[in-house]
């Protein structure tokens, strides 16, 4: 059957060239040598809108490709570029890229970045980021492949009761993620174990090899299968565990359980810390559930994060109609629904998309709304997008609550500690849910003039 | 210079290096053509869907989390197979044909990437097939980034391309207004000159709808910013029989003084144009010499070819449209080009022939050393791109961003606004 006008329409995902741009972004002293072409640059800039604390841009650079060099070959540009970058930057590790353009020339590109950067003092790998195929997952969990190789696992844990995450999504340095990674802390402190370096989470590079200290590895949906790593740090006594996100009570209850688990801990104490950080949790959000249980929401998220968010919902008391999965690279509706399983939750009663294009949720949300089946809904910028040119006498005064969520966000940015992992994220959403933006929120300026 | 370029003596060792040199530059900032026009039709209403033919992640070299349009943008997702096979035509014709059949836009726009120009893929032939057989129009454009266009003459291209989409009219009435910035301020324009009882047909490009580029030829005069930066749009009204003018960017009073009374001279209307700013003219005539007694001898760096735009007001003259206003206000203006340090004498033989030998000129190589480099030219302010924000602001330096300025009278409380900041910091 040939494609269709679905097929063809633009989704909301990316490609593997934005992904390794957001990984090399969530390390600190990496430095991207883009050997692509002009238009290219603008792949690797959307974090500009999503990271207002760190410019990405401040650690990219070109080799200012044009059509003169793919007749006399472009890849002598890459040595000299690497040389002044590196002098220029004094970077921990360079990650250098091209693009599908050039390879059709067939020209060595892997060939002459390792031939130009031996001898250098430090690392330098040439990541795959061809536009054909994959998803920014897929460049993402190409990078934390590349670093992860180069952690030393063979040597034996120091600290067995230091757990390493891989494949945390790491897209900006704003309060969301550092109030996940301490979520994440806490509550391994809690149980009497602690977190070590997390692949990635905008650490300089040499701390990484730190990360053959922990003695449990956990990895994270984001490390995706096309990658091929595999475990290469389930060596010298170290222990791997792959688990689902830490989001919403019971996610999260499970997730410390699991890690619990597998570093050997008295199942008393994990129990007993989770108690109580249930509870914690349970208190504040009972003081004003009424204000948004029932709500009728959408959500559009990658796999993992869509499972999250939908057992989080849920717990609040909010009712998800409709799902928008997001991306080729997480396993779509099977890996959903699979997650959902292992969880030992129901199949979930709502319509779940496998990657609507744009065009498909401005039409399905749009109509649901518009029939007055939801309140709210919950999803990247982009996402989200299209439903701001819905027409407003369909939508009332003020339209539905957005909330941004996953990348990119335009108007959401966190000064302070905003989780969504961990039981703090659940009351941090719920906070979110209080305050939450409506469609049109006439007046406010622009977040982000400059393109 | 030395101390902020140390590696420029070792690198033009390399043969490499003096080669680099040997390329020509220019002032504005280069693009992908397809990138570009992508991104400026992202926000258009209409009824019109973009086609982009190439590799699927073409379709990420705009931001298109912040545009409208977005559902109607498509790709035909070539694969390497495609691509190095020249299996391309099929998945094009393919898509357009259901674009004809079961979206049915006013229009389809078709660019090329950089996948296909590689390999010559002869799509255009496709696209006129499909439009013929099918009713619904159609244009290819061999967009891709492979030349290195620069930002402004792709702009051009495309405005050329959306006026000529439209029908000759039976009669002509009427002026447009081209290359305003967007916003509330420039209607200011449209009011003063149907006050002066001058119709207005269209501001562009920025207000604009995508049907009202169709308009674009039913008016009698253009009034374009800079019509040097669209020279394709201008022959294209030109050769339509209209009288093309050029204007300064209405920024700050002189210039719009200078735009109304261009106008009005050209129109021979010049005492109803006189007549219908007279009161807003003088309006803010107290504020503007309060300020400028804050700001005179201060230093402004004004940053430019680092700007990523498709508004064609941020272009016009390189970029310098807010020379005039910081320089009114009693401000030294140095200008800061960011490009390679090499270029630097083509940078300067570009601002003399804009008619500015007596500025101060540097150059920097990006954003990360911006904060250095406009330090070192003793400014004590700087007006740049929004990408710079957080390294001037590291530099201990305020900050004006390029695209902030409003034109027309009606902009300078709000201009005199971002500058009275400035003088705050320094207070």
């Amino acid at each position: 059957m040939g494609m269709s006008l679905e097929d063809f329409a633009m989704k909301p995902s990316y490609g593997r060239l934005t992904g390794v741009s957001i990984a090399c972004h969530a390390v600190q002293d990496a430095y991207l040598l883009l050997h692509v072409g002009v238009g290219c640059k603008n792949k690797v800039t959307h974090l500009l809108a999503h990271d207002w604390e760190v410019p990405c841009n401040l650690r990219q650079g070109w080799t200012e490709v044009c059509d003169e060099d793919l007749i006399m070959g472009s890849s002598r540009r890459i040595g000299p570029y690497l040389r002044s970058w590196q002098e220029r930057m004094d970077s921990g590790w360079v990650c250098v890229v091209s693009v599908l353009f050039i390879e059709l020339t067939g020209e060595d590109i892997r060939g002459e970045v390792r031939r130009s950067a031996e001898g250098w003092p430090v690392p330098v790998d040439f990541v795959d980021a061809l536009g054909v195929d994959g998803d920014e997952v897929d460049g993402y969990a190409s990078v934390v492949a590349a670093i992860a190789r180069r952690v030393p696992w063979q040597q034996r844990p120091s600290r067995p009761r230091q757990v390493s995450l891989v494949g945390y999504w790491f897209d900006r340095y704003e309060g969301d993620h550092a109030g996940n990674l301490g979520q994440i802390a806490g509550m391994l402190k809690s149980i009497g174990a602690s977190l070590g370096p997390v692949l990635l989470s905008g650490r300089r590079f040499d701390d990484h090899q730190a990360a053959a200290d922990s003695g449990l590895v956990v990895v994270l949906p984001y490390v995706s299968p096309a990658e091929g790593l595999g475990t290469p740090w389930k060596t010298a006594g170290r222990e791997s565990l792959a688990t689902d996100l830490p989001m919403g009570i019971a996610g999260t209850s499970r997730w410390l359980r699991a890690v619990g688990g597998a570093l050997g801990l008295p199942a008393d104490r994990v129990e007993a810390s989770i108690r109580m950080r249930e509870e914690r949790v349970r208190k504040p959000l009972a003081k004003m559930v009424g204000r948004w249980r029932g709500l009728r929401v959408a959500v559009l998220a990658d796999v993992p994060m869509a499972v999250g968010m939908v057992e989080l919902l849920t717990e609040l008391g909010c009712r998800v109609v409709w799902v928008g999965l997001r991306g080729t690279s997480l396993g779509g509706r099977a890996g959903f629904d699979a997650a959902r399983a292992r969880a030992g939750l129901e199949p979930l009663d709502a319509e779940v998309v496998e990657r609507p294009s744009l065009s498909r949720i401005r039409a399905e949300v749009g109509s649901l709304l518009a029939a007055g089946q939801l309140q709210g809904v919950i999803g990247s910028a982009t996402e989200l997008g299209p439903l701001r040119s819905l027409p407003r006498e369909d939508l009332g005064e003020a339209g539905p609550f957005l909330l941004e969520l996953g990348f990119p966000c335009r108007d959401f940015h966190c000064l302070t500690q905003v989780p969504f992992m961990g039981y703090g994220g659940v009351v941090a959403f719920a906070q979110r849910l209080l305050t939450a933006p409506r469609l049109w929120d006439d007046g406010r300026p622009a977040p982000w003039s400059g393109t | 210079m030395s101390r902020l370029f140390p590696e420029v003596a070792d690198a033009r060792r390399e043969a490499f290096w003096r080669q680099q040199e040997r390329r020509r530059q220019t002032l504005g900032q280069p693009c992908c053509t397809q990138s570009n026009m992508s991104w400026s039709l992202i926000d258009m209403e209409g009824d019109f869907c973009v086609v982009i033919h190439g590799e699927s992640d073409c379709l990420n070299c705009f931001f298109h989390h912040n545009g409208r349009r977005a559902v109607d943008y498509y790709s035909t997702r070539l694969s390497e197979t495609q691509l190095v096979s020249g299996h391309t035509l099929e998945p094009l014709r393919h898509l357009l044909q259901l674009l004809a059949t079961e979206r049915r836009p006013a229009a389809v726009i078709v660019l090329g990437t950089c996948p296909v120009e590689v390999i010559s893929d002869p799509f255009e032939p496709v696209v006129h097939e499909v439009s013929a057989a099918t009713g619904v129009p159609m244009v290819a454009l061999r967009t891709h980034g492979l030349t290195l266009m620069r930002l402004v003459e792709c702009q051009d291209w495309l405005y050329a391309t959306l006026a000529g989409l439209g029908e000759p009219p039976e009669q002509r009435h009427g002026v447009n207004l081209i290359g305003l910035p967007p916003g509330a301020a420039s209607e200011e324009a449209r009011q003063v000159l149907e006050a002066a009882g001058v119709t207005v047909n269209g501001l562009y490009p920025n207000q604009t709808r995508f049907d009202a580029w169709q308009r674009i030829h039913h008016a009698t005069h253009s009034f374009v910013v800079d019509s040097s930066t669209v020279p394709r749009l201008t022959e294209a009204l030109r050769s339509g029989g209209q009288q093309v003018h050029d204007v300064p960017v209405p920024i700050g009073l002189y210039q719009t003084g200078r735009y109304y009374g261009l106008v009005g001279d050209r129109l021979g209307c010049t005492e109803a144009v006189q007549a219908a700013t007279a009161a807003v003219a003088r309006a803010h005539d107290d504020a503007w010499l309060a300020l400028k007694a804050r700001l005179t001898g201060r230093v402004v760096a004004l940053c430019i070819r680092m700007l990523k735009t498709h508004r064609t007001d941020l272009l016009a003259y390189e970029g310098l449209g807010p020379l005039e206003l910081l320089r009114g206000l009693g401000m030294e203006v140095v200008v800061l080009v960011q490009g390679p340090p090499e270029a630097r004498e083509t940078f300067r033989a570009r601002l003399e022939a804009l008619g500015h030998a007596d500025l101060r000129m540097e150059v920097f190589r990006g954003p990360w050393e911006l904060g250095v480099v406009a330090t070192d030219v003793g400014a004590d302010a700087v007006v740049c791109s929004d990408v710079a924000r957080k390294v001037v602001e590291e530099a201990g330096l305020p900050m004006i961003s390029s695209s902030a300025w409003r034109p027309f009278y009606a902009g300078i409380p709000h201009n005199l606004e971002l500058l009275a900041g400035l003088a705050d910091t320094w207070a």
